[in-house]
């Protein structure tokens, strides 16, 4: 049936020439876009990381190889910190957030009174901006005027021994790690999503066969979420180690990855050669992340639909 | 029978209870910031346990709207994010439209290869195309953020909308082709018709994403203080606003509140697509 429309329509422009056309048309803002917004800029920064191109100066820039990358991963005194850092930073979030989201998730799928307003409730810091909650929190945190001091000195803990928070290097990473824990709602949604997919039946057969509510969370529940825990992980990863907005609002003296590309890139000499070849640093480390994880992903995510 | 009546109680008042005492936690830093903004200088500085300004006044919202551009950083924030949504949803649909309804063999493998550019870290493209707008002038103005949402509008939402555009009975359309119409029409006034929820859904992740954007304004309108939108400004106040060392914490936190408002408020208007949203981007993979 099918092939003799298409035989019938290969003069001219048939129907499947039509299709494709009509195809074509459509999809003209993606060929575009991704010509320009994608693969110009992705080829572009590939060859500005094998030059010592700066910004502001595109021709005169000469080809120089490895050495950006050979300076970063050996001389850039930044670059293994603001990679520990944000590697840090991201595996945290990742762990805690997810396991909050899942603990929340997991309390709210029921409905019983109030599940929305608790609902609402959790959900809405993740929306905030970014800027606007690092503030919030640099105030809730501030050493001297802050919320948490405050309360703190109340317990009884000496002015000298209260944590300097974000405007100390050595516990600003910690402090962003628990600012962020703030916007766990995003994925706690995510999980409700998932959980409601689990049908009811299973669990009331758990039950009859005398299984404890423990039981039935890690033998029903964390199985069949673990979709939903998979596409969470991998993007509280990649956009972990991203971080941008609160590293450079709120980190005092600890450099992050993004952060230092920034430096590089659009301060000082705007270096555009070694940010380049940084900016694919992140891209290689991305990258692996992601197929790792689809490889692994094949043993332990537990596919029904 | 009673003890386990009994034992359901229990349950229940705890999980009552967990929940509140985590609302709380999360609810207190927002307080303190809502306070503070009614709060004086000197009151917000030394006495942040206290929760109830003393005294009350409202002159930070005054100072902050008139004196910080926070009207200005409103109405940079509305125009961008709106013609960022705009141009998204459309273009997006476009996309959507040629996977969803056009049998082309080669479809789902160009589909894999834009879905693939996910994956590709925002920085790797944004030196080049901050250098690429550099030559192009459009440093310190608004293009880089109205032209490129009409580009395609980003394939995860096209993933999103070509998913409700292929629900859509066939038959539907091939009613219309009878009627006479063409695809841009069938695109327009039936698919476009049918999938209004979607269409907001990925109309406000991309609204809440085009107004919370940081790096974009920060790159591109950092020497324009007259176009900054309200993030910018936002972070200019928290870096500028204060008496010798001490930040003015009392008119920051005003100014926050507005800042966060618009979101919330949008929240409470569209809730519905908000979560639903979430459930159907999150469920798909």
């Amino acid at each position: 049936m099918e092939k003799t429309k298409k035989r019938t329509g290969s003069f001219h422009l048939g129907r499947a020439g039509r299709q494709r056309l009509h195809f074509y048309l459509f999809l003209l803002p993606a060929v575009i876009g991704f010509s320009i917004l994608t693969a110009y800029p992705f080829f572009s920064s590939l060859i500005a990381s094998f030059t010592d191109r700066l910004l502001y100066y595109p021709g005169d820039a000469q080809f120089i190889g490895l050495k950006n990358y050979r300076y970063l991963l050996e001389f850039y005194p930044k670059f293994w910190p603001a990679f520990k850092n944000s590697l840090i930073y991201a595996v945290f979030n990742v762990i805690l957030t997810n396991v909050i989201a899942l603990i929340a998730a997991n309390a709210l799928t029921k409905q019983f009174r109030g599940t929305k307003v608790f609902r609402t409730l959790f959900y809405i810091p993740s929306i905030l901006p970014a800027v606007a909650t690092v503030i919030m929190f640099a105030f809730v945190f501030d050493p001297s005027s802050g919320l948490v001091n405050s309360v703190l000195l109340k317990f009884g803990i000496a002015r000298e021994d209260l944590p300097m928070w974000l405007s100390n290097s050595r516990t600003a990473l910690m402090t962003l790690i628990i600012i962020s824990l703030w916007g766990f709602g995003g994925k706690m949604v995510i999980y409700i999503a998932g959980l409601n997919e689990i049908p009811v039946s299973y669990y009331e057969a758990a039950e009859l066969d005398g299984a404890s509510r423990t039981v039935c969370f890690f033998k029903i529940t964390m199985p069949l979420v673990t979709p939903s825990i998979l596409y969470n992980l991998i993007t509280a990863i990649i956009a972990g180690v991203q971080v941008f907005t609160e590293a450079y609002v709120g980190a005092n003296g600890v450099s992050f990855y993004v952060a230092c590309i920034y430096d590089l890139a659009y301060t000082g000499t705007y270096q555009m050669g070694v940010a380049s070849a940084m900016a694919w640093l992140l891209f290689v480390f991305v990258a692996v992340l992601v197929f790792g994880n689809m490889i692994l992903s094949r043993f332990y995510v537990h596919y029904e639909y | 029978m009673t003890v386990s009546k009994t034992k359901k109680t229990v349950r229940c008042t705890v999980r009552y209870v967990v929940l509140i005492v985590c609302s709380l936690i999360l609810i207190l830093p927002f307080l303190s910031l809502f306070t503070t903004s009614f709060k004086t200088f000197e009151d917000a500085v030394g006495n942040a346990n206290s929760l109830i300004p003393k005294p009350f006044t409202l002159d930070n919202y005054v100072r902050s709207v008139t004196e910080q551009g926070y009207l200005r950083g409103l109405w940079n924030s509305v125009h961008i994010s709106v013609l960022t949504t705009i141009g998204t949803v459309f273009s997006s649909s476009l996309v959507a439209y040629a996977f969803a309804r056009f049998e082309v063999r080669e479809k789902e493998y160009i589909f894999s290869f834009l879905l693939m550019s996910v994956m590709i870290p925002g920085q790797v493209l944004q030196i080049s195309m901050y250098a690429l707008y550099t030559r192009l002038g459009w440093i310190d103005t608004f293009f880089p953020f109205w032209i490129p949402p009409f580009l395609g509008g980003g394939i995860m939402n096209v993933f999103l909308i070509r998913q409700f555009f292929r629900g859509i009975p066939k038959t539907l359309f091939e009613a219309a082709e009878i009627d006479g119409a063409g695809e841009w029409r069938n695109y327009w006034t039936l698919a476009m018709r049918m999938s209004v929820p979607i269409l907001i859904t990925v109309g406000i992740f991309t609204f809440t994403g085009s107004w919370n954007d940081f790096m974009g304004p920060l790159l591109y309108l950092s020497g324009a203080p007259e176009k900054r939108p309200l993030a910018l400004v936002m972070y200019q106040m928290y870096d500028t606003v204060k008496i010798g060392d001490t930040k003015q914490w009392n008119i920051i936190s005003a100014a926050n509140v507005l800042t966060m408002l618009p979101l919330i408020i949008m929240y409470f208007c569209c809730q519905k697509y908000f979560i639903e949203g979430i459930s159907v981007s999150g469920i798909k993979q």
